[in-house]
């Protein structure tokens, strides 16, 4: 197993040691209010204002200007992609420009919007790319720079960066409780694209992965995917021969499909339906669900997981690649109100140590559902 | 998306760009992606071929696209390595065969596809008449300069009255072939 130690104990603490937003109590410059389980979505939406307000309220005049973008700006809306800086420019503001207090209101905010879960993930991406950046790109036997660095002559890597300074956070429309605006956080291997209508909040789309994948940080193991992977081991296991039939699709592991520029694209559902399971198969493809959409917070991930279920029958599981490796292969959930794909590429080295994945939804990506056209 | 584009127009749609990262979504380094989208649209069977060369198989890709080797690809190079790439690929719509016609070729800069970033997509389009009931679509793509990893999906683009519903999809399983059965209907 690919297993990396990030010697820098101290970015772990800069990073990883940074507050839980939604748990936390305090009044300080990453304080917001918290949101009780009961709570209704309008405070849940008050809430990830509120903590907006808070990080807006802490950068200067032209930072503010930088990080905020009009809500018609279709062009910064779709702005983001899996790509390191040097393949892809990121806009807005740049972690590594930000200040302790600032990183610390950021912190909060994505942990409202985020679950619990879903911001340890973000910011395991960002300690995974910077596990890259010490490594070179990649580690030996499957380096990028190395890699790329040979095709040049050995000239120099290009301009690739990676670490994780290198991830943008910006704002398409003002934050507020009644328009519609989005919020957007991304660097290599993860675009988080958080509309927010009101009382009603979705990621579609938003792209997650990382490389690598699994490895040591500070003393702790992490593996960035270890739920996803162990609920599609689980229900693939539960399958009957017959219905590993219909849900496998080919031994040959597939690409990402509907990643970065493939805005208004839906993939025909294919597989095995919800309605040909059993009813504890449709828990676990709910709970195989959830793991990806569990990065939602709570109380948005009510609302999104029961429309889901409601079209379960209609909805998909498929998988490409070997059957008894749930790491490395590449399976998709397509629905009438999702599209989830888990992608494990092959870098010249371990494919399930490099993920692509995307989360969209055919009826509401960047919240088109809920803004009148 | 041009898919007006047509004849010598193509020229001028095929330009030498730092390819919009967002429409990329892979970086392999040893082997080639090749993407297909078919897109059921009235009259027609619409292709977007995405390749995304990993780094290290860049130079064979190289080699063919700009085969003058003077560090540029020019439209007629493109083009012809477009049509190059689109003749090893076949078409069956209910068991007759259709040919692609070019729409389009986009390639990035030879240095960022030697990064591994960048991606050579190719629009093509075929006819087929719209009639109602159940169709048969069948692609497969042979193309291998080297070591590949193909795909193939289909998508729906209803409109001029017609609608489409996609009833059934057979891959092989090396993922070069795909066979759509879908349903037309007049709304």
């Amino acid at each position: 197993m690919h297993s990396p130690t990030l010697a820098a104990a101290a970015f772990a603490a800069a990073l990883l040691a940074l507050p839980v937003a939604a748990q936390s109590t305090s009044q300080g410059a990453g304080a917001v209010p918290a949101v009780s389980a009961e709570a209704a979505t309008d405070a849940q939406t008050a809430a990830i204002v509120d903590a907006a307000e808070v990080f807006m309220a802490s950068l200067d005049d032209s930072q503010r200007e930088a990080v905020l973008f009009a809500w018609e700006d279709d062009a910064q809306r779709t702005n983001w992609s899996n790509f390191p800086t040097g393949l892809f420019q990121r806009a807005g503001l740049r972690w590594g420009d930000l200040t302790g207090p600032q990183r610390e209101s950021l912190t909060g905010l994505l942990g409202t919007v985020l679950s619990e879960d879903g911001l340890r993930m973000v910011q395991e991406q960002m300690a995974s790319d910077e596990v890259l950046k010490v490594e070179g790109g990649g580690g030996a036997g499957g380096g990028l720079i190395d890699r790329v660095s040979g095709l040049f002559g050995g000239g120099g890597p290009g301009d690739l960066i990676f670490g994780s300074d290198e991830y943008y956070v910006s704002f398409v429309g003002e934050p507020s409780e009644s328009e519609p605006w989005m919020l957007q956080f991304g660097g290599h291997h993860l675009g988080i694209n958080a509309t927010v209508v009101g009382p009603n909040v979705t990621l579609a789309p938003s792209l997650t992965g990382g490389q690598p994948v699994r490895f040591t940080l500070d003393g702790q193991a992490i593996d960035i995917v270890v739920d996803e992977v162990t609920a599609a081991g689980t229900l693939m296991a539960s399958l009957s021969e017959e219905q590993l039939g219909e849900a496998v699709r080919s031994e040959t592991r597939s690409d990402l499909v509907l990643g970065p520029g493939h805005d208004g694209e839906t993939l025909q559902p294919e597989g095995l339906t919800g309605a040909d399971m059993t009813e504890e198969q449709r828990t676990l493809l709910l709970a195989l669900i959830e793991a990806r959409l569990g990065m939602l917070n709570a109380d948005n991930l009510a609302t999104t997981m029961a429309s889901i279920e409601e079209n379960l029958d209609a909805t998909a599981f498929a998988w490409f690649g070997p059957a008894d490796d749930p790491a490395s292969a590449y399976w998709r959930v397509t629905g009438p109100k999702l599209v989830v794909e888990f992608s494990p590429q092959e870098m010249g080295g371990d494919a399930a140590n490099h993920l692509h994945n995307m989360y969209r939804d055919p009826t509401n990506d960047y919240g088109a559902a809920w803004i009148p056209r | 998306m041009n898919w007006a584009l047509q004849g010598s127009q193509i020229a001028a749609f095929v330009t030498s760009f730092a390819m919009a990262a967002g429409a990329a979504a892979a970086h392999p380094v040893d082997e080639l992606i090749q993407g297909a989208y078919l897109t059921l649209a009235p009259g027609e069977v619409k292709l977007q071929l995405d390749l995304t060369p990993g780094a290290e198989v860049v130079p064979s890709v190289s080699s063919s696209l700009d085969p003058d080797a003077d560090g540029a690809v020019s439209e007629a190079e493109a083009r012809a390595y477009a049509e190059q790439v689109l003749a090893d690929s076949t078409l069956i719509l209910d068991r007759e065969p259709a040919a692609w016609s070019l729409v389009a070729v986009t390639v990035p800069d030879l240095a960022v596809l030697a990064e591994g970033g960048g991606v050579i997509r190719i629009e093509a389009t075929a006819l087929r008449p719209d009639q109602d009931g159940l169709h048969v679509l069948a692609y497969e793509n042979y193309h291998e300069p080297v070591k590949s990893l193909w795909m193939a999906n289909v998508f729906l683009r209803p409109g001029e009255g017609w609608t489409y519903a996609v009833t059934d999809q057979e891959r092989s399983d090396e993922g070069r072939s795909l066979t759509v059965t879908f349903e037309a209907r007049p709304e």
